[in-house]
């Protein structure tokens, strides 16, 4: 074929670069991949109701050069099944006859089928993240230890095993840089709407890929929130992860309108769109969706959930925890829409504002679906761009509502639609308080600069700010880390700082590792700068601008336990025209308080596990998300 | 000067050093010496295991003895010799005669010694042996859990196998660990145990808490079968909090069980797709795609070895996860009892129970002599109590188990830290367990690895092989 369109030898050189283009126009490359999903799970499509919602199409970026698995640049699906000993071909996306309809069409039956699915979805979860953060996201490097040093290794894919377990469980590994995903058979007494007994497929749930994915990308971002130092931290991975996939849900039209018209618009009545899971929750005999962000069920039946003060202190597990962070912020998103939509519903009944009982008019399900899609869109954004200004490690559910507001505050800062009393109201009606603040509103929320004052200006002008969306992300890594490295010396070494200007957030740059803590000996670790980014801000005038997340750790250990680490640290946010630090957030190392608190948390028995009969040791944490998984 | 005063002093022996200040004496306090008695209890020292001799003073002459359990955990020193000796002081001390033989559960550490002196135990006069129903063949809820617990316990051995050929030792241990409450597989295991206590006497009792309390034959005592509950939910939670209540676990163990029965066969019916989509283990090594992204060298990593990512081994790991919910499963199977002596004073013998038992007694109610007794109640007129579990972490329920004995004097625990640290147990007994019990019985606290405390010395007969109380 193509030979018929090469120019013959014949020709003159002369002759060929002049009709070169017109022979071969250029073909300008497809901006996105359309690939056709499961909107939910399959077992939408076993309910006459929800049938018609079953599939939808998603569209992916388009990446030149994706290889059959699918691997592209992010992400690479490997499809090993050791359990039945046995690999499954990899689908070619770029296959003319896959190409032509749109990806293959869905079906449990077809392996190649799950490998496009948790490739399309797991890109969407990423597109989502590089969007709200402005710039591409990095996987969390890969530990190598050399000696006595630990060596920091550059992972270009996250990789999914879509069929690695035959188990009800499916996890993000941190030391594998992998998802692995389970099927199982539902349960053969209470299998829901399932088949009972019949196979039941993770790599076929939008939910739990989204999740699964979302681990993956905070551990790129904080590494150090795997690390349970209090009984927010595990639980604000689980949540984070159970909100991104959530809003995701907004993100397919079809099901959207569906369910607003099912809801009349209500979307705090049950609804598909704020459970997580429900074949997953119905296969394992829990009678509905594994999770939801509105409602429970008791005895059989779905009850929409109130709101306590008390929700916070009495969750006490990591997921009981988590649930009450996702209730918050689909409360806020709840009230946001409810803002927004307010005008059409009056609209819609002369003003009276409640509707006449029966269907609603499809122009206004589509202009309230609209409404919902966007709001679920921005909510989705501010959860997502609030990462950049939480603590380094040690978060809390009170400093990432503080982090919220800031973040929120960076981007938009006339706020007329009340976004920020939302998420303050929506935490404080489940008692997440932040801790040292005056009161709640949004001045006090956030952060301070914290009277940081360093001579930033001459080391700032020496690094490379060039990490957005179209920089390659291994020199992006490459980058960050040498920014990184720059600052650390800078700070280690520059005569113009006094040990007091570093201790003033938080870190001790001092010869005299010593310190002691609540009457406890022990020594200093020597500080690290974990991270150099840019993150992006809008002006007063309106102007976008460029600040930069700085953030420092060091870590204090008693002198009697030397590999027990109590961790501190802060996040600066520096602004690069004046180059001063326009918010610090700092956990202190060595804080006496948080050191007893950890000490109280992790010697505590509210952490349950049945290793816990016998060992000592935690060895388990080696997958600490498969164990959080398994759930018991 | 100092030291000829010391030299003078009558030299006493570390045990029985009399207590310089008598903080709380009990009202049977001097009973050894005195040989008025309600009951002496016996905690055998053979190391980690439980085994039980409790006398009751009979007004015809000779006592009422009760055994509970004899065993002691796999991979013990010399095991055999120390259960001989423990069983022969049984002989002894009985003049081979006991009145009933209770063997709580299934684990080893609480029957070898039935297999390891069993030529001894042959000698021994049984009156009648006490069995939970579980241990009843013909209640069908026990046929089910046994046949469960036991395909179980074959998939899991397979699955030690295999994480131990692939190199996963971590995994590998503790699933062998727990198979190890089971015996030595080919050699002698639980199973062999309990037939062997069945044959000891021809009457045998499968106890249900249901059961009205049993009045023991010329003694002011009765006992009452707290557990296991017959429910199945009940003897498969082992979480005391849990956010969904009304599934239970081991849920995951079915297909483990169908998975391990399959994979030596050539149809897979767990497999999730059809064959025809399977490309085989060894074929797909020989393809491009998995040499790039699997068994071969990884081109986009520095260091190309890509083993780091592989999975082989992954779905086995959970065996970890189900070996320890059948072992706690096991463990909630113990026939949990309370001995009322006086229809006052509780002695309380939980064995193994775990969460799901005890709770199941806060239900509990009996009727007897026309005043109605409840679990609860039992709790509270508790004073002396043989620790759940060698003092693990969820044998000793807290709000509706230790807060519940206010009239607790006494705490046993049959343990040998220095055994379980060998077994890498390091929460055996559990720190925050140990206090908790010191603190409820104000230091009573016997423990067959420790020393006697000071406070109680005068009261516990202490030899080498024993520890025995009177109350």
């Amino acid at each position: 074929m193509s030979s018929k369109i090469t120019p013959s030898k014949e020709m003159t050189a002369p002759a060929a670069s002049k009709w070169s283009n017109a022979i071969r126009p250029s073909i300008q490359l497809p901006p996105v991949r359309r690939l056709r999903v499961f909107a939910f799970d399959p077992l939408l499509g076993t309910r006459l109701e929800t049938l018609g919602i079953n599939e939808t199409t998603l569209e992916v970026r388009w990446e030149e050069g994706l290889e059959p698995g699918p691997a592209g640049e992010y992400i690479e699906v490997v499809d090993v099944d050791p359990a039945s000993d046995c690999c499954y071909s990899p689908v070619d996306l770029n296959h003319p006859s896959i190409l032509a309809q749109s990806g293959l069409s869905p079906s449990e039956a077809l392996p190649q089928f799950h490998q496009q699915m948790v490739y399309g979805v797991a890109m969407k979860t990423i597109d989502h993240f590089e969007k709200a953060l402005g710039r591409v996201a990095l996987w969390a490097p890969r530990l190598v230890q050399k000696q006595n040093q630990f060596e920091d290794h550059y992972v270009r894919r996250l990789r999914i095993y879509p069929h690695a377990l035959r188990e009800a469980n499916s996890y993000y590994s941190p030391d594998k840089k992998a998802l692995l995903l389970g099927y199982f058979s539902a349960s053969a007494s209470d299998p829901g709407e399932n088949l009972p007994g019949g196979m039941v497929f993770c790599s076929l749930s939008h939910d739990i890929i989204a999740h699964e994915t979302t681990h993956a990308l905070l551990d790129g971002l904080h590494r150090r929130f795997r690390e349970a130092t209090n009984p927010d931290v595990l639980a604000f991975h689980e949540a984070f992860a159970d909100v991104v996939a959530l809003f995701q849900h907004f993100t397919v039209p079809e099901a959207l309108k569906h369910q607003i018209a099912k809801t009349q618009g209500d979307l705090a009545k049950q609804n598909m769109l704020g459970e997580l899971a429900q074949q997953f929750g119905q296969a394992t005999g829990m009678y509905g969706a594994l999770r939801s962000a509105i409602g429970i069920v008791k005895e059989g039946r779905w009850e929409p959930v109130k709101p306590s003060p008390s929700d916070y202190q009495n969750a006490v597990e990591a997921h009981d925890r988590g649930a009450v962070l996702v209730a918050a912020i689909f409360d806020a998103f709840l009230s946001i829409y409810g803002t927004r939509s307010a005008d059409l519903i009056r609209l819609a009944t002369g003003g009276t504002g409640v509707l006449r009982p029966g269907a609603i008019p499809e122009d206004l399900v589509n202009r309230l679906a609209l409404e919902a899609s966007k709001t679920a869109s921005h909510v989705l954004s501010i959860c997502i761009r609030a990462l950049d200004y939480c603590p380094p490690v040690d978060i809390t559910f009170g400093e990432y509502l503080r982090a919220l507001i800031t973040a929120d505050k960076d981007l938009v800062p006339e706020d007329k639609l009340g976004y920020r009393v939302a998420f303050i109201q929506a935490f404080r009606r489940r008692g997440i308080y932040p801790k040292c603040v005056k009161n709640l509103s949004v001045e006090s929320l956030c952060w301070g600069n914290g009277e940081v004052h360093l001579p930033l200006g001459e080391i700032l002008d020496e690094m490379s700010k060039s990490w957005d969306l179209h920089v390659n992300r291994s020199k992006a890594y490459g980058t960050s880390k040498h920014n990184a490295f720059l600052l650390h010396e800078w700070l280690k070494t520059s005569k113009k700082i006094k040990n007091e200007d570093t201790e003033a957030f938080g870190i001790y740059r001092s010869e005299d590792a010593s310190l002691k803590v609540n009457g406890q000996t022990g020594n200093l670790s020597k500080f690290e700068v974990h991270s150099v980014r840019p993150v992006r801000r809008i002006g007063p005038d309106g102007q976008q601008l460029l600040d930069l997340v700085i953030e420092i750790t060091q870590s204090w250990s008693p002198a009697d336990q030397p590999t027990q680490k109590y961790r501190g640290g802060c996040t600066l946010i520096v602004n690069l025209e004046t180059s001063t630090v326009r918010h610090c957030v700092m956990k202190r190392v060595g804080a006496s308080d948080r050191v007893s608190d950890q000490q109280s948390f992790q010697t505590g028995l509210a952490a349950f596990s049945l290793r816990q009969n016998y060992f000592d040791s935690d060895a388990s944490s080696r997958e600490p998300f498969a164990m959080l998984h398994r759930g018991n | 000067m100092a030291r000829k005063n010391a030299k003078a002093k009558p030299k006493t022996k570390n045990r029985k050093q009399p207590p310089k200040e008598r903080v709380q004496v009990p009202p049977a306090a001097d009973a050894i010496e005195s040989g008025s008695y309600r009951a002496k209890v016996r905690m055998y020292r053979q190391g980690l295991g439980d085994c039980f001799l409790i006398t009751l003073p009979r007004k015809s002459g000779t006592p009422f003895y009760i055994l509970i359990d004899c065993g002691v955990i796999l991979g013990t020193s010399d095991a055999g010799t120390k259960m001989k000796k423990v069983v022969q002081n049984i002989l002894d001390t009985t003049a081979g005669k006991i009145d009933v033989l209770v063997a709580t559960h299934e684990h080893w550490d609480h029957l070898s010694g039935f297999l390891q002196a069993k030529e001894l135990f042959q000698k021994l006069a049984v009156g009648t042996v006490w069995l939970a129903w579980t241990e009843d063949p013909a209640d069908a809820l026990a046929r089910k859990l046994k046949s469960e617990y036991e395909s179980l316990r074959l998939a899991l051995r397979v699955a030690g196998t295999q994480l131990r050929i692939a190199g996963a030792d971590t995994n590998a241990d503790v699933v062998e660990s727990m198979l190890e409450f089971f015996g030595a597989f080919g050699s002698g295991t639980t199973t062999d145990a309990l037939q062997l206590v069945k044959s000891l006497s021809k009457s045998v009792k499968f106890c249900h808490p249901s059961d009205p309390p049993v009045e023991l034959d010329g003694v002011e005592a009765r006992v009452y079968f707290l557990g296991p509950p017959h429910d199945e939910a009940m003897i498969k939670r082992f979480n005391p909090s849990k956010s969904h209540p009304e599934t239970y676990e081991m849920r995951a163990a079915e297909m483990f069980r169908s998975n391990m029965d399959q994979t030596a066969e050539a149809f897979d019916a767990d497999a999730p797709f059809d064959a025809g989509s399977q490309i085989p283990e060894n074929v797909a090594r020989e393809l491009p795609h998995f040499q790039n992204y699997y068994w071969g060298e990884d081109e986009d990593s520095s260091e190309k070895d890509q083993s780091w990512r592989r999975i082989d081994t992954s779905w086995l790991e959970q065996s970890e996860e189900l070996a320890l919910q059948l072992d706690s499963a096991t463990n909630n199977t113990s026939l949990a009892m309370a001995l009322e002596l006086d229809g006052e004073s509780v002695l309380l013998f939980a064995a193994d129970a775990q969460v799901g038992n005890w709770l199941s007694w806060q239900d509990l109610s009996w009727s007897v002599d026309g005043k109605t007794v409840t679990g609860p109640d039992l709790l509270k007129r508790t004073i002396l109590y043989k620790v759940g579990h060698h003092g693990s972490h969820n044998a000793t329920l807290k709000e509706k188990g230790l807060e519940l004995m206010t009239a607790l004097k006494l705490a046993l625990i049959p343990v040998d830290h220095a055994m379980a640290v060998k077994k890498r147990w390091g929460n055996m007994p559990l720190p925050g367990i140990v206090d908790r019990l010191d603190k409820a019985t104000s230091h009573f606290v016997l423990r067959i690895d420790e020393d006697v405390p000071r406070e109680i010395a005068d009261r516990v007969n202490a030899t080498d092989l024993y520890y025995e109380v009177s109350v």
